[in-house]
This record gives C-alpha cells, structure tokens and sequence, in this order.
C-alpha cells in the first residue's frame, strides 16, 4: 500500500505561521521509511496527520488512491505506536489487544486466536493476564506493537517508539523490528531523531527540516551522497565538516576524510591547533582550530593536545555546495580560502 | 521513673481522652436508641440498657415513616450523585483536553458556584420553582446537581494528567467519543473517580439545607428532615430520645459502615495522599 | 501467518456518527453543566441582588422596587445587629479555639502507632456523619432534664446548665457541637501538612543544633502555613454558611442567641416570608463569602506554587 501527500499544509489554531507547508511526499508500498529531523521539523506533525490525529490545513493525503484526508482515525485501518506506549493502564496486556479488535468485523473465537498469535509473536504469551504496570518498559513496547500488529493494519505508524528504552534494550529492539517488518510485509513509516536508528532500520530516509524535506533517499544514498548541507551536517556521527568560503560557497570534507598526513591528491591544507582530545576506542577524535572556526577529525594518529599541525583534504573526499547550500559540481579552490564553518 | 516513661504515660492518657470524647456520644447514641423510653431517661443512667428494645428501630421505620424518607435518600442521592459526576466529567474532558474560543471565560464560569453559597441562591430558585409547579418533584431536586464547580474542577485536574495519546490510541482502535471517555478516560483516573463518587454520595445523602428549602410536603424529603421531626416530637411532653437516637443510627449506619470498611480511601478522599 | 489476513472494519450508522461528532464539541459537553450553572446559580445570582431592592409579598406576588431600603432596616434592626455578632463571635472562637486543637491535636497524633492511628480515625469520623445526626446527638447528651452532661455534671456536684435552651449558653453549645464535628478534619489537614514537610530539613536543622521550640518555630510552622492558611480561610467562611447545627437545635433562638446570617436569611425568606430582606441579607453573606472564597482560592492556587 503507497501513501501520497500532495501538498500538504499544517498551520495550528491561533498560530500565523506553518510548520509545514507545499509538502509533497510518496511513500511506497512495503517499504520502511524512517521521518528523519531534529526536534520540531515537523516530522511527528507529519506522522500524525496521517493517522489522523491531526487535521490538514491544506492538501490531501491518499492511502492506495484513496483520498483520506479527512477520515476520522479509527476508519483510517492504521495502527500507530507512541513514544509513551499508550497502554491502556486499567486493562490487562490480552485486553489492550482485544480492545482495537472490537472494531472490526470479527468473531470471538476469531480475537482470541489473534490475540494469542500476536502474544506469541512478540514473545509475551505468558503474559496475557498481567496489568501494564506489571511490565519492564520493554515488555509495554511489545504490548504497544502486539496491539498494533493485531489489526492487521495497511500501515504502522511509529513516533520515536524506542526512545524510553535504556541503550541495550533498544539495539535488542531495533533488530526484532527489522525482524517484524520482513515478517509483516507492511508499510512502516517511523518517525526518530536518532539518525542511527535510521541508517539501520530504513529502507528509505526522508530527511525534514522546518517542516521541509530536505533529501529522501535510501541509508546509503543520504550518508553518501547528501543533497545539501544540513543533510551533510545532520547524518554520520560526527556529521560533515561543512566550511563557507570567501565566495559563500562550502565544501564538505567527512572527519574521517581529513588526514593529518598528506598524500598525492591532496586538494588544499591547513594550519591547525588541536583543542581537544577524545579516546574512542578504535580512533580518536580530536577538535582543530583552524583560525576562524573548527573541524572534526576522526583518526588513529595520537597528537597531543596544543600541538599545531596541517590538515591535508583528499580530492575525492570533498563534497561542494553552492551559495544556496546545495550540491554542485567540482569548484577551483584557489588558495584555502577559508571563512569560517557554515553552522557557525 | 524516666523521663521517657512518664511521657508516655501522658501520651497514653490523652489518647485515652479523646477516644472518649469521640467515642462516647457515638455510644450513647447506639445505647439509647435500644433502651425503653423511660430508661433512657432514668436517673442515674444506665451505662448498659437492662432490656435491649429492638422495637424503638420498628416504630422509627414504620411509625416515624423512616422507610419512605429512607427511599427518598437512596434516590436523591443516588440520582444527584449520578449526574454530578456524569454532567461534570464530560464538562472537565471538554475542558482538559479540548482547545476552543472562551474557554477560560468558561472555565472561570464554570467555578461560579465555589463562590457562592446556597443560602444566596435558594430563595430564587425556590421562587422559579413554584412558580414553573416543579416543587416537591426528584427531577427538580436532583437537577440542582447537574452543575457541580468543584466537581469539574478536580476531574479536569485528573484529566489532565492521563497522557494525550492513550486518547489517540483509543481514536486510532476506532472508539467511539463515550467509550474514550467512560471506557478509557475514566478508568485512567478509577482512584480519583472512587473518591469523588464517595465524596459526591456523602455530601448528598448528608444534605439538608436543600431539602429543607425546595420541598414543602413530605413527598420527596429524606433522613435528614425526618431526623429534623424526630427530635421535636414529643408524647405527652416526654422526649423519646430512644427514637432520636434510633433514628439517628439509621441516617448514621450507611456512611458509618462504609467507613469502617475503607477508612483509609475515605481519609485520601478527603484529605489526599498526604495521610497515607 | 494468521496476521497476514486482512481485517474489515466495522460501518457505523449516521446516528452514531452524530453523536460522535456532537461529543467532539468541547461547547456540547460541557453544555449541561453550563446551562444549569447560568440557570440555577448565575440567574439566581442577579434574582437574588434584584430581589434585595425590592418589596416582595409571595402571597400576592406583588413586588415594589423600594432601593436600599431592605438594607437600610438591616441597618436599623437590632435583630440583625445580634444576628451579625453572633456570626462574629461564632466565627472567632470556631477560628482560635477551633485552629489551635487542631494544630496541637494534629502535632500530638502526628505518629504511626496502631493506639494514634485508631484515634485518628474515630477523630475523623464525625466528619463523615450529617451534621443534621450530630445535632441531634448533642440535643440528646446536652439534653437539660435527662442529657448525660448534666447527669455528670449534678454527680460532681456542679450547677447544671440549661445547654442549648438558655440564652446564654446557646451559641456555645452550637460551637461545642461545630468544634467536635469539624476538628476531625482539620487534623487530618494538619497531619498531612506535617507529613509533606521533606525530612531533609529536620536533618539539616539537627546538623544546625537548633532545639525542639526552634525547630518547631522555625520550619514546622513556616512549612506548615499553606495548610494552616487553608483552615483559616475555610474555617472563617463556615461560620457564614452554617446552617444545620442551629436550624437543628435551636432554630436561631433561644431570644436570637443562636441565630448566625445563614440561618437568619432562611429565617427571612421561609419563615417570615420577607423575601426582600432575606435577599439583603444574602447579599451581605454573599459579599463576605465570595471574599473568603477567592481567598481561598488564591491560597489553594498559591499552595500549588509552594510544593
């Protein structure tokens, strides 16, 4: 099942601006498209439209053709899962499931064999009768998505669903939602801040900010081959080195592009002054002031901190922008002409 | 002796004290209201009745018509109970959870009552009564409990506590709006929705300003107005205290037993979480 | 896999559509609570302030505009003079005596043994009961022939007193009764303040070496005053709104020695049938209660700040 947006605009009540406006977004059938942006770039605003929760200033939303912008959400034959879980704190996990399945057309013996069957996907059929408050947050996940599975929905919406969740949980969580969407063979649309969550999980990133989309690509395509300079900035940990020159260009290099050691196709360098120091196991990261601004840099080379060096920037490495902070084309660098760091 | 020792012996003795004086008149009452009229006024009193008269509680039913003012309570309390809670929480839900023009016009409306005592509104509305013929009726009775400020007050504190996406996950499972509300709303907040139904049948089943003021036959008048003709009853100018208190036991008893059994919700309801 | 099989919702009829749509309006929910507020609380409101400027004789349902002149016998009347200083005294002794067992009350049950906690409860228990069965207990033990007070208090070979039937002990015996039903409460109140007061300052004052009366001074009572605030508010405003204890007992009497405004306005209007003054004197009880009562309010709100 494919969802549309065409032009969406969402302006709250009492409020002038938009958050989103001119949307424009294809979703397609069986893929796990992950809403990608910092907080308030109007990702969840866009996910909630289209459960429903939230209405469409302007533009329609369409779910296989079918025009849905203004369905109430329980017609909507979706199923959301919230950051908070949502369980319904009164009832036992069996009755947070049968309660969505009441809604449909389906027999008694029909709910059960469902809920058990949800219950032993994912993995709590022991524990059917217990209270929610019974629960390890972990196991309130899995009641969230065995209630959203359990309707068969033609998509699972999902807001930032493993954010409660301590470190190890969540990379255990991470794999068994992987594990489900190869089961399920549904569309999954997720909404995360967390760029990891999405470069693991994604079949497709769709990139926001300010309630635009900034790039929509697979994993690959958006860490390799970012489309402008917040994308560069925003994906790989650290993001890119953006710097602006005297022309109000950019180029881009990755931290772990840039050497300390200079070889044959060497673009430009640099003076620098190492500020800080970080020991992350395999490499170091370190901190460069560069004059104007400062650089990442992700290397196995161990300076010290204080000690003043020359950053050499490899040819193929480098990414260009133009003054609208979009790529383009290969660029004359005369001298390192440089100004100061685009974010800064 | 210690210090310590003679401290808690004082302690002891003042407990003792005021076990007494809450506790007597309870007892005196109970004893009362089971001795023979000439009995309960004998002098010097007996401290334990000779001869238990069950009968007094008979002739408090069947002569005094206790068993009509008794149906009168349980259905004005019962009745006003209900739609207190019913009309306040769909009021307190509009006002936690929706966002709307006037609402804090509204809302501060809302709290009118909280300000004004029934003493300055009963007289009017006894005045709008009679002359629409709806004295003496429950619905008219009942309907002066639709409105309850503080009532909305603390559902719409309840309300707004219970996460907003327990309400979209239910929207999204396709409940309807009553089912949001009485089905999952409600539940979510079952500890504070007990205490205000206790609060609400207390205050109700207690009531007597009201029924006083907006009846003026016998028709729908509860306990508290045949307490009220109790106690200035008298047979050949003796008092029968053994029916007052009879009486009284029987206005008492269902509140009293309800609070033996759940004493400690009963102080949360009251007091809050504080006195746990 | 079983969940691979699509489900078909349920179709709702027009009427549940409706309905459903009516109760996403937050104007329709809240509509019977609002309409009955304007129209049995507001509406009364502004009835009862007209009613006060006018003559109004029920029987022949004539009504006279007569301007300040309802206010202006209350001005004059002696009964209400007595009326208003019985309200006073009431209030000041329930406010001083009252507050001050309560707070020495709640300090002294303020422990978790079995023997405080079972007082606790018996002092909380006249709190739950009508105070119309109160006062009909105390008529009883404050009876002047039979009640038990003066059995005990010939056997100690005291002078008997006339309780609620003389004039001059009637109002005390109306603030026994009040005191005994409302001190349960407070207590309670007093113990849960106490109760929310964070450890970690006794900790600190002991590390500080302040004394027993220090401590008590300086962070019991500070930290205390929220609750003590809210008693004194509710309490003073009790004393314009009690009504069952003296319609009970003495019916404002003995000679109006009883009499508080609450009771005197019913007095007016069910008894006398003087609607206008009864209206005067409700707009009188209505100015001081609606003072106490935003007080009040502007304390609850304050104590919300301070936890």
């Amino acid at each position: 099942m494919s969802i549309v947006l065409n032009n969406i605009k969402k302006v709250y009540p009492g409020n002038k601006k938009a958050v989103i406006e001119h949307l424009n977004l294809n979703i397609e059938e069986g893929s796990f498209t992950v809403l990608l942006g910092p907080s308030g770039c109007g990702k969840t605003t866009l996910l909630r439209m289209i459960a429903g929760l939230e209405e469409v200033t302007d533009g329609e939303i369409f779910v296989d053709d079918k025009n849905i912008t203004h369905m109430e959400p329980g017609d909507r034959n979706l199923a959301m899962v919230f950051q908070n879980y949502a369980i319904y704190p009164h009832m036992t996990v069996r009755g947070n499931i049968e309660f969505g399945l009441k809604n449909y057309k389906i027999t008694k013996e029909k709910i059960k064999e469902r809920v058990d069957s949800v219950l032993e996907i994912t993995g709590l059929t022991e524990y059917g009768e217990r209270m929610p408050n019974q629960l390890s947050g972990g196991q309130r996940q899995r009641v969230a998505l065995a209630r959203a599975i359990s309707k068969s929905p033609k998509a699972f919406l999902m807001d930032e669903p493993l954010s409660n969740l301590d470190a190890k949980l969540r990379n255990q969580m991470r794999s068994e939602l992987i594990q489900l969407f190869n089961q399920l063979d549904t569309t999954f649309i997720y909404v995360t801040h967390d760029q990891s969550e999405a470069l693991t999980m994604a079949t497709d990133i769709v990139v926001m900010r300010d309630g635009k989309i900034m790039q929509k690509g697979t994993p690959q395509e958006i860490y390799r081959n970012p489309a402008n300079v917040f994308v560069a900035q925003f994906i790989g940990d650290p993001g890119m080195n953006v710097i602006r020159l005297k022309d109000r260009r950019f180029i881009g290099i990755k931290p772990r592009a840039l050497s300390f050691r200079s070889s044959q196709n060497d673009r430009a360098s640099l003076k620098a002054t190492v500020v800080t120091r970080e020991f992350l196991g395999v490499d170091y990261q370190y901190t460069l002031d560069i004059g104007i601004g400062k650089v990442v840099v992700r290397s196995a080379d161990e300076i010290e901190i204080g000690t003043e060096v020359r950053l050499y920037f490899p040819e193929k490495h480098l990414f260009y922008f133009d003054e609208d902070e979009n790529r383009c084309d290969a660029f004359e660098l005369s001298e390192m002409e440089v100004v100061y760091r685009a974010d800064e | 002796m210690t210090k310590r020792t003679v401290k808690r012996v004082l302690e002891c003795i003042l407990l003792a004290i005021l076990f007494v004086i809450f506790v007597f008149p309870f007892y005196w009452t109970l004893i009362t209201s089971v001795k023979s009229t000439m009995e309960a006024i004998q002098f010097p009193p007996t401290l334990w009745p000779s001869k238990f008269v069950w009968s007094n509680y008979a002739e408090v039913w069947q002569g005094s018509n206790f068993a009509h003012y008794g149906k009168n309570s349980i259905i004005t309390s019962v009745g006003a109970t209900a739609v207190t809670i019913f009309f306040s929480v769909m009021a307190a839900y509009a006002f936690a959870r929706y966002e709307f023009r006037f609402k804090k016009a509204l809302f501060a409306l809302s709290l009118a009552d909280i300000m004004i005592p029934a003493q300055v509104i009963f007289l009017p509305i006894f005045v709008m009564y009679s002359s629409w013929g709806i004295l003496n009726t429950y619905f008219s009775f009942i309907i002066i409990f639709i409105y309850s400020g503080s009532t909305i007050f603390f559902f719409r504190n309840a309300f707004m506590q219970v996460p907003g996406e327990l309400i979209e996950a239910a929207r999204l499972d396709g409940s309807s709006e009553l089912s949001v509300m009485f089905k999952v709303m409600l539940p979510a907040v079952r500890p504070f929705l007990i205490t205000q139904i206790m609060l609400s049948f207390m205050s109700k089943w207690n009531g007597y300003f009201w029924i006083q003021t907006l009846t003026t036959n016998e028709k729908i008048r509860t306990l508290p107005i045949a307490m009220n003709n109790l106690v200035n009853q008298t047979e050949d100018y003796v008092s029968r205290w053994d029916l007052s208190m009879a009486g009284s036991v029987i206005l008492m008893a269902p509140l009293l037993i309800l609070y033996i059994i759940c004493n400690r919700q009963m102080k949360v309801a009251f007091i809050g979480n504080g006195i746990k | 896999m079983p969940m691979n099989e699509k489900l078909e919702l349920k179709q709702h009829g027009t009427c549940y559509r409706i309905l459903n749509r009516l109760l996403k309006n937050p104007y329709f929910l809240m509509a019977p609570a609002i309409i009955c507020c304007l129209v049995l609380t507001v509406y009364p409101v502004c009835f009862a302030i007209y009613l006060s400027f006018h003559k109004w004789d029920p029987i022949t349902s004539r009504k006279k505009f007569v301007g300040l002149e309802n206010f202006k016998y209350l001005l004059a009347s002696e009964d209400f003079h007595k009326v208003l200083l019985n309200t006073v005294i009431y209030m000041l002794v329930i406010l001083f005596v009252g507050l001050l067992i309560k707070v020495v009350l709640g300090v002294f049950l303020n422990k978790r043994t079995f023997a405080h906690n079972m007082v606790q409860t018996i002092v909380f228990t006249p709190h739950i009961i009508a105070s119309v069965a109160v006062a009909a207990i105390f008529m009883w033990l404050m009876d002047p022939t039979n009640g038990i007070f003066n059995v005990a208090l010939r056997a100690l070979h005291l002078p008997a007193s006339q309780w609620y039937y003389g004039s001059g002990t009637a109002l005390l015996s109306v603030l026994i009764v009040a005191i005994w039903s409302s001190t349960g409460y407070g207590v309670l109140r007093v113990i849960a303040g106490l109760r929310s007061i964070p450890e970690y300052l006794y900790e600190a004052a002991k590390l500080d070496k302040a004394g027993a009366f220090t401590t008590f001074t300086k962070i019991t009572i500070p930290m205390l005053s929220p609750t003590l605030l809210y008693l004194i508010v509710t309490t003073s405003a009790s004393a314009f709104t009690s009504f069952d204890i003296v319609k009970m007992m003495t019916e404002g009497g003995p000679d109006n020695a009883t009499n508080l405004i609450a009771y005197y306005v019913y007095q007016q209007g069910m008894g006398f049938n003087q609607y206008g003054r009864a209206m005067a004197a409700a707009v009188v009880l209505l100015i001081f209660n609606s003072s106490l009562s935003a007080l009040n309010f502007f304390v609850l709100g304050r104590r919300t700040h301070y936890q």
